[in-house]
């Protein structure tokens, strides 16, 4: 590999430098070194701004449990649903939050199927997210309902009425897609954490934090067997959930597009929905991680050119949404049906044509700015930016639901949504909830998948020199990678 | 594991009402049997912690429910009461029908009451009357809710303290000698107007007692102007009708027949009859109106056109002039040279009188021309001139004996308490207080009267005003009896005691002519009696026919009579002069509301949500004006956030004024204003709270329907409306079909070439079509060409059906519960509107998109296609909601039954339950739903169960278990006085709805969507004059594809 | 580095997946017996004000069920009888036993005697009586042997399966209209109930309702 002359050794490094992958961990960091940096967050004490933030954002999320009793005790009525309006803030968020957990197991399950190593650093962050955007997520399906104390109803348990679900509601799918993506989710990710937990039993310095992580561990050693086992569990489950990725969403875009309502009736929805969940839930990630990354000095592991990847990705789906926006108006104008078009026209046109050019600016505009490298590079460019498909895939979602059925067959019945302060509380809680666990996990869980990191630094590949660290630099002390 | 469960001590009973049974009661048995039954105080309701539908399935008399906890994991304990001793007739569970009629200021309306266990629940058109044939309308229907009404005042007062029997006895005795000394010139009395002879012989009786007595009549809505006209035209005591059935040309100015005017129901059904097409060459009536504001009847029209009412004089004077040029006639002549030189009304088309006098004449004999019963004398004399001349006499015009005998004016009653002639004043029914012309200023007068008393079924301003309240008792209390209008002798006939102490006018009068109370009818069977006498008839079979069929017809039918020229002539000689209006000088006319008559309904929250059928404006009245108007006032009505906001605007009219929201009525005459009477009365009870403004304050004697000059002042306020229809227009889909009568013989199926239906390929089902097999296949068809949009099915499904009212704050945010509503959309030039009128209820869709995506399985398909609907299975996702093209189906956002309309977001912080006397009304075989439930129209699942279990029980051991045909009808159904709904089974073919089906002119709402819709119409036909300027010869779509130009939105009529 | 935990603790995950499928399976067949209406209403025998015999009036003096529940075959409720029914007979006969005193004193005072109701349909279904018994349903398909009962209780579970199957399978429980209220009625020899119940099914068209609307409305 090294060529013998310095010369050609100096051309050799040149070229490298544009010919090589740029390492996936930056600055030349040890092992040990990574350890020790991810570990530290969750043993040292909590920095104030985390307090500051975790009160603030606990605040918020109680503000969920306060609505939805107010919601169970005086009835949906609270909420400003009516007549055309049957479903409003409660679906949208529920198919935005779901949307947002989409990225995560796209990440841990498909990203690790097609070996793209660069998932490391993130999945760990983005799975957590998953989790914690389904939990969102889920409130609001479960409380939109009129009698939630009957909810049970939906789940086919043998019962003395003799009558079963209709197995041909797309809600019930929803119950079953959600819910077994939700366990799958969770138990993907949990897996993930078991020898990471292990190495934070190990470093524990508190009896407490022993008992805790060593619960958590599930007594791993790190033996050649258990790590056998681990990884073939760890390519089944992902073998499970690449297809729940697609799944999830498509069933969740079915509650429209299997009904007849103009604008819900449409069969690309499968595709356009689960293209605008992994943007939204790219762009969701993006959101976390650049704060995160700055305020734990992560930059060595969740590199620029993590960030680089998924604005790519971000930039590849938001155009995919943008092409799914137009071929919907055009379909709508090709089928020659003027109840379909008027629903297009109305979007756009309508009385929530704000919230239609919202969510094409923030949707299919401005991701287009990364195709801007200088774009992609500044970090705090890049959080900018991805706060327009944050917000552009709530309005997505509104536009979807309200916009079609506050105005479709018959003028007679046209109507107007809005939101009430408890619709606007609600939401405000959720994304407090949201926040509030991300902060928890962060606080007292590894956010990085140190052992996954660990594989992808040039030291694991079994040709690396000595299994040296870097490219022609003497190794570091024994003792160093004893440590790790 | 089983446990027994002792028997508590406590003596739990709950108790009811009866009904009181006809001249059972008079026996001891009866009599005996009460006071065991209902101690005393059972009419004094506590909040029993009963739930209602335990309540109504009590087995006797009576039903009380321990409190959870006893029975631990079990049921708590309940019981069942059973009678000491069962009443005869009554099988707890069944329903019993009773005849009776409610009173009406001209007439009344033959009914049928259904009650159950002894409780009224509904009330139907009477089948056996001519009048009614078991037609029914909004007012009928919703005036059970009138007697359940829990802000009716429960025992009497004196000077608005609880007073005692005795007190008033003492009263009335004093004001007896009182009246005594002086002859009775002390004494007045001031009655609403009714048709019951056993008043009128009570009155006279009264009058003879006491000579000098002064009894006055007032009604602000029934100025007397007609039977002024027809004492004129011909002779004192008689009264005319119109015979619409006959009716081949028809104009009606000013006069909305099919709505608020008084009248019956044969004149709706009577123009339906004339409209009725099925197939081609069928001859259908021309009908022409002359109007200031969109009435039902201007929708029905052929040709409208926008007329003020002050020029009505000086156009029915032009319309006589173009009939005797055509058909002379000697008494039209007479009155023509009588009148005053008026000229033409302003921007009214000479061509339209012309062309309209020429088809009036065309058709004479089976012509008529309508004036409002509220015009002057002088123009309804005029118009009985043109009717005779176009030999309308005797076949579209009859002629009557008149109700009631003239009495004093409310004038001529105020002149002598002004005097201070009156020491005691006498105040039966009505609302002096409130609707008396604002410049006799009544209540002050009241005031200074010594001794007041106000008899009424609900205290309103003028019982707050008078020194006596007595409470009276609802029409289903008492007995009583009335005329029809068209002459039949009614029985009024209770179905339930008193609720509370309450007496009826009849009563009371008994006690001031010093008669001793009346048991049962007593009185009304004198006035029977006196009525049969000359007929030999058997009195008893005679009086038990007439109380099981609730009436006897007519004594002698309407005889053709001629019109006397000198007594018309005298009075076109007063014809008025056309006013003149305009932006700065508005003419107004004080119009009747379509829910709130003259204000008597105002507390019923049926009608408070019964959306004005031409504006759909529920809760509120408003000022209605054109666009023009509005536009030079620079008023502006908005629609924002899906609410209507209205500004609001100070009129003022001779130094009075009033503010009030001014709504922009397409179709509204310029420079005129309506304003709608019966608002805004805050004594009325909590339902009528806030609800409106009062038009009465600004009508004097001398304007009691008309004035000029009143001025409109935008004031920067506004106010939000609560309309159930917020778009107007149909946007170029075909929705409502019509086509013109020559359209219709050219091609009768030309409604499946309109719009989607015309291009759509045939659909497949994606999921199998649910199995139609069966007994029967129930459908229903609407007749788009005799459906005058009235709303009278909504009311009659709010009463079969339990629907609760959810309030104006809900309204407004489109979460109203009514199963059937009424479609009214406007279509043509924005200027001169044409409005039509589409009934919606489910449309049990065969392949029903509801259906395949409610997850728990909570609505499906019966075999007989019916969506039904299994409330309780109900988690309320609103998928099917969502998924319903048509939006009938309603959600429970809130506990609308259980928890006061003020306080719904309070969630638990509200009480909860109902006002008994509110579940008493409800529908026993209709599940009450509760919050989150999602609800709609099954075709009154109910009543075909109902019958169909009826049909199994006669079956016994044999095969026949079908329904016969015609027994079964839905609440919407029974109503319809224009008999535009028809119901049925269509796979048999000796009902009319199949037949119906099958008719080319059939179709449905939306087909394009391959829902199949059991709810289908029948394509509207207009029957328009092409020699009438600006007559439209086609309402086919031009380019065969349906109109899909947004012509709405461009034109700009609000949406 | 040291144990956390103690050796034993190998052993906790298996012990706790253990004491959770027991309790799981608890809770479940719990519920499958404690909330169906199997348990929850069949056997309910209250106390009642008087202690009406059933079995004495029924078998001993050979009354039938529409002397006291008169409007059965008329109305969709069947009734209780009312304190008259009772005077009818016991003023004569028993006039003066203590245990007709509730009885007496209704009659006396005109409080109407509160019997424990025992078969309460929910508020939303709606059962009608004369649409089963003039229909060939006997009594005791739905309430028992109750001439065999002193105390009337609960016997059958009156859930929704248990209607439906009846609603399905209708030959099961017909029998002949005469035979109604007859409580020992069984099918004459050499035929069987399904038999003569299919012929019934057949003669009489019966054909049950067994969408929603057949009993919620």
């Amino acid at each position: 590999m090294r060529a013998d002359n310095p010369a050609s050794q100096a051309a050799f490094l040149r070229a490298s430098e544009y010919l090589d992958r740029k390492p996936l961990v930056s600055g030349k960091r040890s092992l040990a070194w990574i350890t020790d940096h991810v570990c530290r967050i969750v043993e040292q004490p909590a920095p104030v701004w985390w307090w500051v933030a975790t009160i603030l954002t606990g605040a918020l999320a109680a503000l969920t449990p306060a609505m939805l009793t107010y919601l169970v005790a005086t009835g949906v009525g609270v909420w400003g649903l009516n007549a055309p309006v049957a479903w409003a803030w409660d679906i949208t968020n529920f198919v935005f939050w779901i949307g947002i957990g989409h990225a995560g197991t796209l990440i841990s399950a498909i990203l690790f199927l097609t070996r793209q190593k660069w998932r490391t650093s993130i999945n760990r962050s983005a799975e957590a997210m998953t989790i914690f955007a389904v939990i969102c997520a889920g409130i609001f399906p479960a409380f939109h309902v009129g009698r939630i104390w009957f909810a049970w109803w939906l789940f086919p348990i043998p019962n003395a009425n003799a009558i079963w679900q209709n197995f041909r509601s797309p809600l019930l799918w929803d119950v079953f897609a959600v819910s077994t993506y939700f366990t799958v989710s969770l138990i993907f990710w949990y897996l993930g954490l078991i020898p990471d937990l292990a190495s934070l039993r190990d470093r524990a310095k508190t009896r407490l934090r022993q008992m805790a992580y060593g619960l958590l561990s599930l007594g791993w050693r790190g033996s050649n067997r258990q790590w056998t086992h681990y990884e073939k569990a760890y390519l089944i489950l992902a073998g499970i959930s690449t297809p729940l990725v697609l799944s999830v969403h498509s069933v969740v875009s079915f509650d429209f597009a299997t009904s007849i309502v103009p604008g819900w009736h449409t069969t690309i929805f499968p595709p356009y929905f689960v293209a605008g969940a992994i943007f939204g839930g790219f762009a969701m990630v993006l959101t976390l991680l650049i704060p995160f990354r700055e305020l734990y000095g992560l930059h060595d592991l969740v590199t620029d050119k993590h960030i680089d990847n998924m604005c790519k990705i971000t930039l590849l789906t938001g155009s995919l949404v943008g092409y799914a926006y137009a071929m919907e108006f055009f379909i709508a104008w090709y089928s020659g049906n003027p109840y379909e078009l008027y629903a297009f026209i109305n979007r756009a046109t309508g009385p929530y044509w704000w919230a239609y050019w919202a969510m094409i600016t923030c949707n299919v505009v401005a991701p287009q700015l990364f195709w801007f490298k200088t774009c992609r590079q500044n970090p705090w460019v890049v959080l900018a930016i991805v706060m327009f498909p944050n917000t552009g895939m709530w309005f997505e979602r509104f536009v979807i639901i309200v916009t079609s059925i506050h105005r479709d067959f018959l003028p007679s019945s046209w109507g107007y949504f809005s939101p009430t302060w408890v619709d606007i509380t609600l939401f405000i809680g959720t994304i407090g909830l949201f926040v509030f666990l991300f902060l928890l996990f962060v606080r007292f869980l590894p956010m990085i998948t140190m052992f996954e990191v660990k594989n992808v630094t040039p030291e694991a590949d079994p040709h690396h020199e000595n299994g040296h660290e870097t490219h022609g630099h003497p190794s570091p002390s024994p003792a160093a990678r004893a440590h790790a | 594991m089983k446990r027994v469960l002792s028997h508590p001590a406590a003596s739990a009973h709950g108790r009811t009402y009866w009904r009181s049974l006809g001249e059972y009661a008079q026996t001891p048995d009866f009599e005996d049997w009460l006071h065991r039954e209902f101690p005393a105080g059972a009419a004094e309701w506590e909040q029993d912690p009963l739930s209602r539908r335990t309540f109504l399935r009590l087995m006797g008399a009576s039903l009380a429910l321990a409190g959870l906890g006893l029975g631990g994991c079990r049921r708590p304990e309940a019981y069942l009461v059973p009678f000491n001793q069962s009443p005869e007739w009554v099988v707890p569970g069944k329903t019993m029908s009773f005849a009776t009629a409610q009173p009406r200021r001209r007439g009344a309306i033959p009914l049928l009451t259904t009650t159950f266990d002894g409780r009224p629940i509904k009330m139907e058109g009477n089948p056996l009357h001519p009048a009614s044939q078991g037609k029914s309308d909004n007012h009928a229907q919703a005036s059970i809710l009138d007697l359940y009404d829990p802000a009716r005042r429960r025992h009497l007062t004196l000077q608005g303290k609880k007073a005692t029997a005795e007190q008033l006895d003492a009263e009335i005795q004093r004001i007896r000698t009182e009246a005594a000394a002086s002859g009775g010139a002390t004494l007045a009395i001031l009655a609403d107007e009714t048709a019951s002879p056993t008043r009128e012989r009570l009155r006279a009786e009264l009058v003879r007692q006491y000579p000098q007595a002064t009894w006055a009549v007032y009604e602000p809505l029934a100025p007397g102007y007609d039977t002024e006209a027809s004492t004129a035209a011909f002779g004192p005591g008689t009264q005319f009708r119109a015979n619409l059935a006959e009716a081949a040309a028809l104009l009606a100015v000013d006069c909305d027949f099919l709505g608020s005017e008084d009248g019956d129901l044969t004149d709706t059904r009577g123009f339906a009859a004339g409209r009725r097409i099925r197939k081609p060459g069928d001859r259908v009536s021309r009908l022409y109106v002359a109007e200031p504001r969109f009435s039902v009847t201007g929708s029905m029209a052929d040709h409208r056109l926008r007329l003020r009412a002050g020029e009505v004089g000086a156009f029915v004077l032009e319309m006589a002039r173009q009939v005797r040029s055509l058909r002379g006639s000697p008494e039209l002549s007479a009155a023509i040279t009588a009148a005053p030189d008026l000229g033409l009304p302003h921007e009214v088309d000479s061509a339209w009188i012309r062309e309209c006098a020429a088809d009036l004449v065309a058709n004479a004999g089976k012509s008529l021309l309508l004036v409002g019963r509220r015009q002057p004398a002088s123009v309804q004399a005029l118009a009985l001139a043109v009717n005779s001349a176009l030999g309308s006499m005797g076949s579209t015009l009859l002629v009557q004996p008149a109700f009631a005998l003239p009495a004093a004016s409310l004038q001529a009653l105020v002149a002598r308490l002004q005097a201070g002639a009156v020491k005691s004043l006498i105040i039966l029914g009505g609302d002096p207080v409130y609707n008396a012309p604002a410049d006799l200023a009544f209540g002050n007068l009241l005031a200074s009267v010594p001794t007041s008393l106000h008899l009424a079924s609900l205290p309103n301003a003028t019982s707050a005003k008078a020194k006596w309240f007595v409470p009276g008792t609802h029409y289903l209390e008492s007995w009583g009896d009335a005329l029809a209008t068209d002459g039949s002798y009614l029985s009024i006939q209770p179905a339930i005691q008193p609720l509370w102490a309450g007496e009826s006018q009849l009563e009371f009068l008994c006690r001031l002519t010093n008669r001793p109370k009346p048991v049962g009818p007593a009185l009304i069977k004198e006035t029977f009696a006196a009525r049969i006498n000359q007929s030999g008839l058997n009195l008893e079979q005679a009086w038990n026919n007439f109380v099981r069929e609730g009436f006897l017809p007519a004594a002698s039918s309407p005889t053709a009579r001629s019109v006397n020229a000198a007594g018309v002539a005298a009075l076109t000689a007063k014809l008025p002069e056309a006013s003149e209006a305009s932006a700065e000088f508005l003419e107004v006319a004080f119009v009747s509301s379509p829910a709130m008559d003259d204000g008597r309904y105002l507390n019923n929250g049926w009608l408070q949500e019964w959306p004005d059928p031409m504006s759909k404006l529920t809760w509120d009245n408003a000022i209605l004006v054109s666009k023009k108007t509005a536009e030079a006032l620079g008023l502006r009505n908005e629609i924002v956030k899906g609410i209507l906001v209205a500004d609001v605007a100070r009129a003022t009219l001779a130094g009075q004024s009033l503010e009030a929201p001014v709504m922009i009525a397409p179709g509204h005459v310029d420079f005129a204003v309506s304003l709608p009477l019966g608002y805004g009365q805050e004594e009325l009870g909590p339902v009528a709270k806030g609800s409106g403004f009062n038009a009465y304050v600004l009508r004097r004697t001398d304007s009691d329907y008309l004035a000029s000059g009143l001025t409109l002042k935008k004031t920067g306020k506004t106010r939000q409306l609560a309309v159930t229809q917020e778009h107007q227009m149909m946007e170029g889909r075909d929705l409502v079909r019509e086509a013109t009568v020559k359209e219709f013989n050219q091609n009768p199926g030309w409604v499946k070439k309109v719009g989607m239906d015309a291009h759509i390929p045939p659909n497949q089902n994606f999921y199998p079509a649910p199995t139609l097999d069966g007994d029967y296949q129930w459908a229903m068809v609407v007749d788009l060409s005799t459906c005058t949009g009235c709303n009278a099915c909504v009311t009659a499904c709010t009463a079969e059906n339990n629907i609760p009212i959810v309030g104006k704050d809900q309204v407004m945010k489109g979460r109203e519960m009514h199963w059937i509503r009424v479609d009214r959309y406007f279509t043509g030039e924005p200027e001169q509107p044409e409005a039509v009128a589409q009934p919606v209820a489910c449309m049990q869709c065969e392949n029903a998109p509801c259906e395949t995506v409610c997850p728990v399985n909570a609505t499906v398909h019966n075999e007989e296609g019916l969506n039904v609907m299994a409330y309780n299975r109900c988690i309320g996702t609103r998928y099917c909601a969502n998924n319903c093209p048509y939006k009938v189906r309603r959600f429970n956002f809130f506990d609308y039954n259980q928890r006061s309309l003020e306080k719904l977001y309070w969630g638990p912080l509200a009480a909860k339950g109902t006002e008994e006397t509110i579940k008493l009304q409800k529908n026993p075989n209709v599940t009450v739903r509760m919050r989150g439930v999602m609800e709609k129209c099954t075709f009154c699942v109910q009543r075909i169960e109902e019958a169909k279990i009826t049909a199994k029980v006669r079956a016994r051991d044999s095969a026949n278990i079908r329904i016969p045909v015609g027994s079964l009808k839905t609440a919407c159904q029974q109503a319809c006085p224009a008999d535009a709904i028809v119901f049925g089974d269509m796979k048999n073919e000796k009902e009319a709805v199949g037949q119906l089906r099958n008719l080319p002119q059939n179709y449905g709402l939306l087909e394009y969507l391959n829902v199949r819709p059991r709810l289908t119409y029948l394509g509207r036909v207009r029957n328009p004059n092409p020699a009438m300027p600006g007559a439209r010869t086609s309402y086919l779509p031009s380019h065969g594809h349906g109109d899909e130009t947004h012509h709405g939105q461009k034109k700009g009529v609000p949406h | 580095m040291a144990n956390i935990f103690p050796r034993w603790s190998n052993w906790l995950p298996i012990k706790i997946l253990v004491c959770v499928a027991v309790v799981a399976a608890s809770i479940v067949s719990g519920m499958a017996y404690y909330f169906t209406p199997k348990y929850t209403r069949v056997g309910y025998q209250p106390t009642q004000p008087v202690e009406f015999d059933h079995s004495l009036h029924v078998n001993q003096l050979g009354m039938d069920c529409r002397y006291c529940h008169t409007h059965v075959e008329k109305s969709s409720h069947s009734n209780v009888p009312a304190t008259q029914t009772c005077m009818n007979c016991h003023t004569q006969i028993k006039a003066l036993s203590p245990k007709l005193e509730p009885i007496r004193q209704a009659w006396k005072n005109g409080q109407p005697v509160p019997w424990v109701r025992i078969h309460k349909a929910p508020d939303y279904v709606y059962f009608n009586h004369a649409a089963h018994v003039n229909r060939g349903v006997s009594c005791v398909a739905c309430h028992g042997h109750v001439n065999r009962m002193q105390v009337v209780w609960h016997d059958q579970p009156q859930s929704m399966g248990w209607c439906l199957e009846c609603h399905r399978a209708p030959e099961n429980h017909l029998r002949p209209l005469d035979q109604v209220t007859n409580m020992d009625w069984e099918p004459p020899a050499g035929t069987s109930q399904r038999e003569l119940g299919q012929k019934f099914v057949r003669e009489w068209n019966v054909n049950p309702p067994v969408s929603c609307a057949g009993c919620h409305r």
